[in-house]
């Protein structure tokens, strides 16, 4: 492994495309951009001013992530994803049989992709810090191998069962 | 599906804006209702990178894996994911910004 060298300054531009695509949260910006994004934040009242308008839009959307159990919208999100073979689909939430395979699929992946990202970047609170409802329901079946049907049926049923629990109580 | 989310955006915003109507958890579900109906409306692969990266706080590699996409791919979408959220929501968006200054 090579120590990362300085990296290149930002310019506005490109620190309002971070910010139009990630947020104001500097946790989300792409990693190798976050030291400059950050200089210029300390030098650009322009880009401060960016930061607070994208600040605001971000504290909508968490706010209305709270009062409606997002759970159960992130996981039909989730599961919604198409996987290798996009599936043309007009109503993909309505499709309980396809939608269960996805969330699998991606409850594989993502599960993957964070043992992954905990173990070889060195940073095992990024798997922690993500404390998500994939991650934590996920949590105690790592060790157990992900890739273990019986126990990722388990966990999918737990997941989306109580996610129809949710959306079908009146 | 587009007119339904307008309505209840347009429906969000004006109830948040008359005075005396109940604040807090009230207010707060007319916000989610709008900001859920507007993920909702977004091509599904936008409303899966917000998700992803929003609410599940995942980075673009782990979205890319996921989505199957280059890295370049996810910010693409959600770059047009937010920007689609935030036409949708304008009047929400002003409504809750003005409502953040007052508390």
């Amino acid at each position: 492994m090579s120590e990362p060298k300085n990296p290149p300054p930002i310019t506005r531009a490109r620190f309002e495309q971070l910010l139009e695509a990630y947020g104001a949260e500097p946790a989300r910006w792409p990693e190798p951009e976050r030291g400059p994004a950050r200089a210029l934040l300390a030098r650009d009242p322009e880009a401060q001013r960016a930061l607070r308008e994208a600040a605001a839009f971000d504290r909508l959307l968490d706010d209305g992530s709270v009062a409606l159990e997002p759970s159960a919208a992130l996981r039909r999100a989730v599961a919604e994803i198409p996987l290798r073979a996009p599936p043309v689909v007009a109503a993909p939430w309505l499709l309980a049989s396809f939608a269960r395979s996805a969330l699998a699929a991606a409850l594989v992946l993502a599960l993957g992709v964070l043992a992954g990202v905990a173990t070889a970047a060195d940073e095992p609170a990024s798997a922690d810090a993500s404390g998500t409802a994939v991650a934590t329901s996920g949590s105690d079946e790592q060790s157990a191998g992900a890739a273990d049907e019986d126990s990722l049926d388990a966990l999918v049923e737990l997941a989306f069962n109580d996610g129809l629990d949710e959306e079908q109580t009146p | 599906m587009a007119e339904h989310h307008a309505l209840v955006a347009r429906r969000a915003a004006r109830d948040l804006a008359v005075p005396g109507r109940p604040s807090g958890l009230l207010q707060r579900k007319q916000v989610a209702s709008a900001v859920e109906s507007a993920l909702l409306a977004l091509p599904e692969r936008q409303r899966a990178a917000i998700a992803l990266c929003h609410y599940e706080g995942l980075g673009n590699p782990e979205i890319a894996a996921v989505l199957d996409v280059s890295v370049e791919a996810v910010e693409s979408l959600l770059s047009r994911g937010r920007r689609a959220l935030r036409e949708k929501l304008t009047g929400v968006h002003a409504q809750h910004q003005t409502e953040g200054e007052g508390s």
